[in-house]
This record gives structure tokens, C-alpha cells and sequence, in this order.
């Protein structure tokens, strides 16, 4: 009650009354993921969702896992590595593609990415693509792509910022306060752009129930550093950048039975990667090289794994414009390697493997009137698989008079996710409890064909004092060969032993819809979306860990005069399919609500407040040992505070 | 201090005492009288947690023998710990060994003493392993003395050593004649398919096998159910006639050679100048097998096929099989927790009792046993 009382108050004191002098119109933005050139958002034929930088650095100065799940329709969960994965329209993390910049973020499982491990710093903004998007961007955009798109040019200076949090009622003694501090400078230098970001987080953790040794938040340390530098060569934009990333995390998990020690779960990450590009005049075409490292020692205390892997790929698109048409042709080089032991028992679960490919896609946009046509294709050749290839056909038309106010899109795709190097080639031996899971080298990849259909109205309210926007979306994917662990017959019968291998056996079909409105008034605006989602196997089951209702709320006001910004939004999820080796359904809703206050004192200082999860709705510790279904978070109510200077 | 062994001290202070406060030469003239050893009242220290002992990894595990006697570990190859009579019980991963060598039979009994971690369901009780320490259950271990061991010697449980194939004919005692034991069936799993086969019939020469009919059922990879049975005859005495043993290939339904892909092998033996078959069947090293004597399975479903529970040719049914000591993954992890039930177990010459505390060293790696072993003692 305390602090409630306190962000009231320290409202009261920097709001003085003012009045609100007409509707400040939102300008139109560009968005670039629907065809891989920049569009506004209105002429894209693709649906596509757009999230402002400035509104997610209200939300958080850290990593994107908090700033994403602002976005409707999104669903964040918790890893069991303490980190945080993604779901968009029924498909699990494996199944959507985060990019950052257009490029795809690598895992250490080979396909989800852990969002906790994205620095949101100097997000522009986040666009968001619902559906089947492989003809643009490959393997696993069967859910859709979440791409976040940095700023390119920033102002000559030096940011410094500086955060203090609590998880209060949930501290861990001796541990009460986390840290994070963050340096961003910009500069030419001899003709070039220089950036230089570093971030450092210092995150104390959190416990419910003190008296036991076991934590439910990892305590970690993570650094991010990025220095970049850009110029212009006869018109050739010129990039490069190295990224640097280290994550230390500890969090007690067990006492060793028998023993008077205990277990942890611990994480060592260590991951850095090149970039050089080209960029030529009027971005008509582009060339990428990178190479990432990514070193982990994860795992319990009792049990690590160490995981190398490295990633090399070469990209380059070209853009040709015939009239109002335009057509995108690109390719992609991969070569990805997996290497993987467990130290303690000098067991290779994966023995250095590597998988290569080469990707080529093609997409044509033609402009009919004031309607639009998309058609692409992508064609893969895999080392592993041969051929693969992905369709999509995509339309936008306009059904007003008046430009933009009603607008239907809709699209039908394939889509695909290739098998990981874990999926391949993993050892998993449990022989000594009677199990094994193995890999399997004869995996092909997973398919969908996906259906989307989306109307957007957009009008004024109120007498002209308002704008509103309506946005209804439905969905349906059927998919195919999914890649499953199933028993192997043979294997169990001549070993003794229950031998589960990977394969492409599980369809699904995922359906649902989304419906959203969007009012801005002077300085005030409100967004509400709801989402249902319905999915079924092939035993006429519904998929587990998907919620079927999700509501994302958020109301933002504005105080012009004292340049201050306020966010409140709320995240409510019910009702996931609850599995079958549960014994009884506790709890199978929540609801989170979260609070930021951010003022700009003046052109070089900053100042900022918040609460996440403001009620505390958090899973109980106890419930996963009574076999209790909570589908409550691993969270805690957060309060932070933070300050910025620039230079 | 145990006042048992204060006694004696204070007794021989006394003594000395009284003998004390006389002048030197008077203590010269004495005679020294003999001071009886003292009685000393013997408490046996039960409990010592042993241990840890590692047994390997998960892909290379090795086995602890173990002297209930001397608390001592043997050093042994399985090869030798075949034939050695001083181990008393072994451990290898998660499983619990008995010697069974004829000259050191170790059995094992149940005392039952934490049956209530488990409900009436037959599920574990989560909190019951997960607070059980070596520290709560060490009362309940020293408490157990010799009134507690069963009279019933037949209460203790041997590890057996078994042939899976064992039981295709039967012998009269009575009238001394073997015959085919045509309600015996047996399914093997070979070369990704499954064969139903019994014995038909058989003739004996001697005391060999001199012919035998196989009832054989086939189910490939791509049938659903066995086939019809057909019959093969082996005429065991000219074929073992040229001191070749006997080879089956199930796939095919025919004798083949031993450097075939085989399924089936019939040992050759000589009773005297007949030679023939002898009394025993043995599939080959990468088949298991499992008896259907109730005939009930006219097909095998793949997928399940773990849990019919197929055996390899020569098996052994452990004592410890009937009662596992631990439960698994109760806290959603990869964990393993103890019951902590106290087992006796006789040897030739004692019966000791014996608990696991733990199946974790202090850094948590598993595989490593620390257990309580002490030989039952009346109680104190």
C-alpha cells in the first residue's frame, strides 16, 4: 500500500493541472517486414503490428522479454532455463522466428531464443508478423516473425542510465536489490558513425518461501556490449559491428538427496558475433556476412552440459521496381555446428555436427488500383534433406471510398521449420532409470499451410476528436510432421530399455481469431485486444501450454506540459488444455498488471517509475511436487526506479 | 561417557586407594593382589552411513561389491565376482545385486519399515521421500534387532539366475519321459520381427534330443499379427552328427549354419556314442525373448514393445527387482530419492541389515551409494 501511496504522491507532485490543446495525429509508420522494403504500414500487404520504440522503453530498460509481452496476441512464458520464449497463434517458440534487424537470432536448443537474452536498447520499433512468413525468412516463421528493428541514426552523445529494482515481498535475503546501468555514446569519427552500447544487469532474483533452499528466480549478471561504426562509400553504405553477450546465472533448485549440499541450476553463456554489410544507394540492394559464436555451460549443478555452437551466413537481397510493382529476390548461405558433452561423465550428447543450406526466395508485389498483390516463393536446399520449398500468396484490398479507412487482408502459406542439430543427432542417456532419446538423421522438416484474413477500420470519433481503430484477424493452420519423441520398437526391444527418438509424426490444426480496438484522445490512448485460440491433435486433444482466451489491455496518458508519459497495461490468460500427468487444476488464469511513469526534466535528464505484476500473481512453489496445475507465472512484483542523463 | 565403562575405572581407582596412605617398604612387603580383568559391557555402535562408493557413469557403469562382514568394498571383475564367495551384496547404477554363488547364497527381506511413503494408490508421497534423511530414519534402523528376523527362511528373496527359454518340455520324475511342452509358448524379437514358436514334439536317444517339431508363428515389421503356425522338424541326431550345433533363422523358417544370420541355437552333445541335441534352447545375443505360457498373445504391438517385457537368453530376476528402494523424478526433475526401507540380509553365516541413504555424493553426482550395513544384534 506503501508504494501505491508513493507513486501517487510523486504523481501529485510533478503533474500540475494543463489543459490539452487538440489531438497530436500518430504518424504513419514505415514498416519493412511484410516485403523486405520499407512500406507504410497502410500499403503493406501483409498484416503487420507495429510497437513503438519510445512506448517499450517506457515498459523496460533491459531485455525484450518484458517489452513483448506488451504486444497482443503474444504469449511469453518462462523457460526452464529461467528465461523467456515466445508463442504467436498456437505455435510454440520453436515455431516463431525472432529477428533482430531482419536476421534471425540464434538458440542454444537450435531453435528457440531466449528473449531475456535481447538487449531492448534503442529499439525504433517492433514489428510483428501473424502467420506463415517462410517464403521471406525461412525456417520456423510458421507462427509468425517478431522483428525488432534498431535505430540507424542516432545524435551525436553520450546516455548514461541507471535502474534500481526490488521484488518486493519476494527478495532474497542478504540479495534485496538489482542493478542495472547502461552507457550508450555515438560519434563520428573520421567520417564514420561510431556507436558504442553497453548494458550490464544485475538481477538479485527472487524466492516465495524463504525457509526452503530452493529459489524461484535465477540470480544472474548479464553484459551486453555492441560497437558498431557506419559510412558511406560512393553511395555504398558501409556497416560494421561486433556484439558482445555474457549471462551468469545461479538459482538453487534442490537439496541432493541423501546429501546436506544442494543443486543449482546454473548458466554460463558467452556469445559474440561479426557483422559487415553493404548497402547500396536508395537500399535497392543488400549484402550481409556474420558470424556468431555462442559457448554455454547450462544445466544443474550435478549435470552440466557444455555447448559450443557457431553460425556463418552470407545474405543479400535485390529490389527491382517496374512502375507501381516491385519485386524482392533473395538468398541465404547457412552453415550452423552443434557440439555438446556432458563434462562430469565425459558423454557427447552431440558430436560436433554441422547442417549447411542455401536458401533463395523471390517475392512480387503488384499494385492494382488502389488493391495489392503479394506472391513469393522460397526454395531451401538443405545438406541434410534436399529440397525444401514455401509458397505464399497475400492480398490487400481497399473496400472505402476514402483512402485507408477499410481495409482487407488476407493470405494463404506454407510454411516450415527444419530439424535442429538436436533433433538429429542428440544422446540423451538415461539407460541407468531405463530410457534413452536419441536423434534421428532422417528427419524432415515440419510443414504448415496457413490461412490468415484480417479487417482494419480506421475512422474518427467524437466529433473528429478522436481516432479509432478496429482490427479483426482470424486465423487457421494446418500442420504436418511435426517432430515428436516416440518410443522405437525395435530399439526398446533388443536394448531392454525405452528408446524414444525424434520424428515427424504430430499434425495439429490451430485455429483462432483477434480482435482489437485502438482510441487515442488528445493525450490520452487505450488499446484493448482479445485473442482466442483453439487447437487439436491428432487425438482430437487440445495442444497443452496455450491459453485459449489472452486480453492485453493498456491506457497511456500523456502530461505535455511536464513532459511526462504513463502506462498502465494488463496481461489476462485462461483457460490451457492441462496435461495428463497432472493430478488436479488449481489455478488456470491470472491476470498481470504492470505501471511505468517516465518523465523527460529536461532536454538531458530523465527520470522514471514502475510496478510489474502490481498484485504479485505468481505460480506456487509447491504446486509442480503435488502435480498441481498452476499456469500462474514464475514472476514477482517488481518496483523500479531509474534516471537518465545525456551528454 | 557410557557409565558401563566408568565402572571398571572407578573400581581399579579405589582399589588403588586402599592400597595407597602405607609406606613404601610396607608396599614392598605386600603382595600384590591380582586385580580381575574388569568386566567390560560391550555397545555395539550401529548407523555409520558408508560411503560414497561411485559405480561408474550412465554409459559406463561398474559395479561395488560389497563384504557385509568386514564393511569393506572388493576389488573384483564381474568376471571373478562370479566365482567369489566373500562379496555379500553389490550395487551398479540404480541396481542392487545378491551373490548367488552356491557357496555364499545371499538372500534379502523386506522390512517393510516406510511402506507408508506410498499412498493406497500406490503413488509415491512426494513429501515423505523428499523430507526423509539420513538423520530421520536412523532411529528406526538401530531399532531393528534379531527378534525381527523372519523364522521363515523362505521370507528371504535370492537373485536367480534364469534361462528364458527354459520350460519347452516337461519331465515326468515319475516315469522318467520327456515330452514337448505344447502349451509353452515363447515370442523373440530378432532382426526387427517377432516369432511365437513351442515345442511340438520331441524324441529323445539317450539322454539327448534326437529329433524335436517347432510350432513356428511369424509376425514381420509390417504384419499386424503372427501368421499361422507352421511346423519345422530337426532331426537333432544327424544333424548334431557332425559335431556342428544346431542354428534356426526365424525370417526364413529353416536350419541354417552358424555363420548365417541365426535366431535359435540347439547345443550338440554325446551321451556315449549318441549324439544329439541337448535339453536347451538359446537365442542369439541381440534377441530377447519372453515366455507366453498362457498363450496369450496372437500378435505384438511394436510401439509397446517395452513394456511386454522381453529378457535376454540368460537373465537374472534380482531380489531387489521386487521392491525398488527409490523413486524417481518426484520434484519434476531428474532426482532420485531413497526410501529408506531397511532390508536384512542373510548370508551363510549372519544376517545384517542394510539401508540406503543415498544415491548422490556431496556435489551431487549419481551412481555414488552411501548406505548402513550392520549385522543384526539383539537388542540393546
Amino acid at each position: 500500500m506503501r508504494i501505491f501511496s508513493f507513486i501517487i504522491l510523486s504523481l501529485a507532485f510533478v503533474v500540475q493541472p494543463c489543459i490539452a490543446y487538440g489531438t497530436a495525429p500518430e504518424i504513419e509508420r514505415f514498416v519493412i517486414s511484410g516485403t523486405r522494403t520499407a512500406k507504410l504500414l497502410s500499403d503493406s500487404a501483409v498484416d503487420v503490428n507495429v510497437i513503438a520504440g519510445d512506448v517499450l522503453a517506457q515498459i523496460s530498460q533491459g531485455t525484450v522479454a518484458q517489452a513483448l509481452n506488451f504486444i497482443p496476441g503474444v504469449v511469453i512464458t518462462r523457460s526452464s532455463k529461467d528465461g523467456y520464449n515466445i508463442q504467436m497463434q498456437g505455435f510454440d517458440s520453436d515455431h516463431v522466428l525472432v529477428l533482430l534487424d531482419s536476421q534471425p537470432l540464434i538458440s542454444p536448443s537450435g531453435s528457440s531464443v531466449d528473449l531475456d537474452q535481447i538487449n531492448a536498447n534503442n529499439i525504433e520499433q517492433i514489428e510483428v508478423l501473424r502467420g506463415a512468413s517462410s517464403v521471406l525468412y525461412g525456417s520456423s516463421a510458421m507462427g509468425g516473425v517478431i522483428n525488432i528493428i534498431t535505430k540507424k541514426n542516432r545524435e551525436s552523445g553520450v546516455k548514461i542510465s541507471y535502474e534500481v529494482s526490488n521484488y518486493q515481498g519476494n527478495e532474497i535475503a542478504g540479495d534485496e536489490i538489482s542493478h542495472l546501468a547502461k552507457i550508450n555514446v555515438s560519434s563520428t569519427i573520421l567520417g564514420w558513425q561510431t556507436t558504442a552500447d553497453l548494458l550490464v544487469i544485475d538481477d538479485a532474483g527472487f524466492d516465495y518461501q524463504p525457509e526452503t533452499v530452493i529459489q524461484d528466480a535465477a540470480s544472474l549478471e548479464k553484459k551486453f556490449a555492441k560497437l558498431s561504426a557506419s559510412r558511406s562509400f560512393y553511395n555504398i553504405d558501409t556497416k560494421l559491428s561486433y556484439q558482445f553477450f555474457k549471462e551468469d546465472k545461479n538459482r538453487p533448485t534442490a537439496s541432493i538427496p541423501g546429501q546436506k549440499t544442494v543443486i543449482s541450476y546454473l548458466s554460463n553463456v558467452e556469445q559474440q558475433q561479426f557483422n559487415v554489410g553493404l548497402v547500396g544507394e536508395q537500399q535497392m540492394w543488400k549484402i550481409n556476412a556474420r558470424y556468431i559464436t555462442h559457448d554455454e555451460s547450462s544445466g544443474q549443478s550435478n549435470s552440466t552440459r557444455e555447448t559450443e555452437i557457431s553460425l556463418a551466413e552470407i545474405d543479400g537481397q535485390n529490389v527491382w521496381t517496374l512502375g507501381g510493382n516491385e519485386i524482392v529476390a533473395g538468398f541465404v548461405l547457412h552453415q550452423g555446428q552443434l557440439d555438446q558433452i556432458k563434462p562430469a561423465g565425459k558423454v557427447i550428447e552431440i558430436n560436433d555436427e554441422s547442417r549447411e543450406s542455401a536458401e533463395a526466395y523471390v517475392q512480387a508485389n503488384w499494385n492494382i488500383a488502389k488493391h495489392q498483390v503479394l506472391a513469393g516463393v522460397r526454395m531451401q536446399h538443405d545438406a541434410d534433406f534436399g529440397w525444401h520449398h514455401a509458397m505464399r500468396l497475400s492480398g490487400l484490398v481497399n473496400l472505402s471510398a476514402a483512402s485507408n479507412q477499410l481495409q482487407w487482408r488476407m493470405g494463404v502459406g506454407e510454411s516450415y521449420r527444419v530439424p535442429n542439430l538436436k533433433e538429429r543427432f542428440y544422446t540423451f542417456d538415461h539407460s541407468n532409470l531405463g530410457y534413452m532419446v536419441l536423434g534421428n538423421e532422417n528427419l524432415s522438416p515440419e510443414t504448415a499451410i496457413s490461412f490468415n484474413s484480417s479487417i482494419t477500420y480506421n475512422t474518427s470519433i467524437w466529433q473528429d476528436s478522436a481516432d479509432l481503430v478496429i482490427h479483426l484477424n482470424g486465423h487457421y493452420s494446418d500442420t504436418d510432421s511435426l517432430i515428436e519423441t516416440v518410443i522405437d520398437a525395435q530399439e526398446s526391444a533388443s536394448t531392454g530399455l525405452s528408446i524414444y527418438t525424434y520424428e515427424n509424426i504430430a499434425n495439429a490444426k490451430i485455429s483462432g481469431f483477434d480482435a482489437s480496438f485502438d482510441v487515442s484522445l488528445n493525450q490520452w490512448r487505450y488499446q484493448f485486444n482479445y485473442s482466442y485460440l483453439d487447437s487439436e491433435n491428432d487425438a482430437g486433444k487440445r495442444l497443452t501450454a496455450r491459453p485459449r482466451h489472452q486480453i492485453k489491455s493498456n491506457l497511456q496518458y500523456n502530461f505535455e506540459q511536464q513532459q511526462i508519459d504513463i502506462i498502465a497495461y494488463l496481461v489476462y490468460q485462461a483457460d490451457e488444455a492441462i496435461p495428463d500427468d497432472y493430478l488436479s487444476e488449481d489455478v488456470n488464469d491470472y491476470l498481470l498488471v504492470n505501471m511505468a511513469i517516465n518523465q523527460q526534466i529536461t532536454h538531458s535528464l530523465s527520470w522514471r517509475l514502475g510496478v510489474d505484476n502490481i498484485f504479485d500473481q505468481h505460480k506456487d512453489s509447491n504446486a509442480t511436487a503435488k502435480r498441481a496445475f498452476d499456469v500462474r507465472p514464475i514472476s514477482s512484483r517488481k518496483i523500479y526506479a531509474g534516471i537518465s542523463y545525456q551528454f | 561417557m557410557n557409565i558401563s565403562n566408568k565402572l571398571p575405572l572407578l573400581t581399579l581407582a579405589l582399589l588403588m586407594t586402599a592400597c595407597g596412605g602405607s609406606s613404601d617398604k610396607k608396599a614392598e612387603a605386600i603382595v600384590t593382589p591380582v586385580v580381575p580383568a574388569p568386566v567390560v559391557e560391550e555397545t555395539v555402535v550401529q548407523g555409520e552411513v558408508l560411503g560414497p562408493y561411485s559405480t561408474g557413469s550412465t554409459s559406463e557403469p561398474v559395479f561395488v561389491y560389497f563384504d557385509l562382514e568386514t564393511k569393506a568394498v572388493i576389488e573384483l571383475t564381474a568376471e571373478e565376482a562370479a566365482t567369489d564367495t566373500v562379496w555379500d551384496i553389490a550395487v551398479k547404477r540404480t541396481g542392487v545385486y545378491l551373490n548367488n554363488h552356491a557357496d555364499n547364497l545371499v538372500g534379502a527381506y523386506d522390512m517393510g519399515n516406510n511402506s507408508d511413503f506410498i499412498d493406497a494408490d500406490g503413488k509415491a508421497i512426494a513429501d515423505s521421500f523428499i523430507n526423509a534423511t539420513a538423520e530421520t530414519e536412523l532411529e528406526e534402523y538401530v531399532a531393528i534387532s534379531l527378534s525381527d528376523i523372519p523364522s521363515d527362511e523362505s521370507a528371504f528373496t535370492n537373485d536367480i539366475s534364469s534361462e528364458i527359454l527354459a520350460g519347452f518340455y516337461n519331465y515326468d520324475h515319475t516315469t522318467h519321459v520327456v515330452s514337448a511342452a505344447t502349451d509353452k509358448y515363447f515370442v523373440v524379437s530378432s532382426d526387427q520381427a517377432f516369432t511365437k514358436f513351442r515345442a511340438k514334439e520331441l524324441a529323445t536317444e539317450g539322454r539327448t534330443l534326437s529329433s524335436i517339431t517347432l510350432g513356428l508363428a511369424y509376425q514381420s515389421s509390417s504384419d499386424s499379427e503372427f501368421s499361422a503356425e507352421i511346423e519345422l522338424t530337426i532331426d537333432a541326431a544327424l544333424a548334431c552328427s557332425s559335431d556342428e550345433d544346431i542354428y534356426v533363422d526365424f525370417d526364413m523358417q529353416q536350419v541354417v549354419t552358424s555363420a548365417d544370420s541365426w535366431d535359435l541355437h540347439l547345443p550338440c552333445i554325446a551321451d556315449g556314442d549318441i549324439k544329439g541335441a541337448d535339453f536347451a534352447l538359446n537365442i542369439t545375443e541381440n534377441a530377447v525373448a519372453l515366455q507366453d505360457f498362457t498363450n496369450n498373445y496372437a500378435a505384438i504391438d511394436p510401439s509397446a514393445v517395452a513394456y511386454y517385457g522381453f529378457k535376454s537368453n540368460q537373465y537374472m530376476v534380482k531380489a531387489f527387482d521386487d521392491t525398488s528402494w527409490y523413486q524417481y523424478g518426484l520434484n519434476g526433475g531428474h532426482l532420485l530419492w531413497s526410501q529408506f526401507n531397511v532390508y536384512l540380509i542373510k548370508t551363510p553365516t549372519s544376517v545384517y541389515k542394510f539401508q540406503i541413504t543415498s544415491y548422490y555424493n556431496e556435489e551431487g553426482t549419481s551412481g555414488h551409494y552411501s548406505f548402513r550395513a550392520d549385522e543384526v544384534i539383539a537388542a540393546q
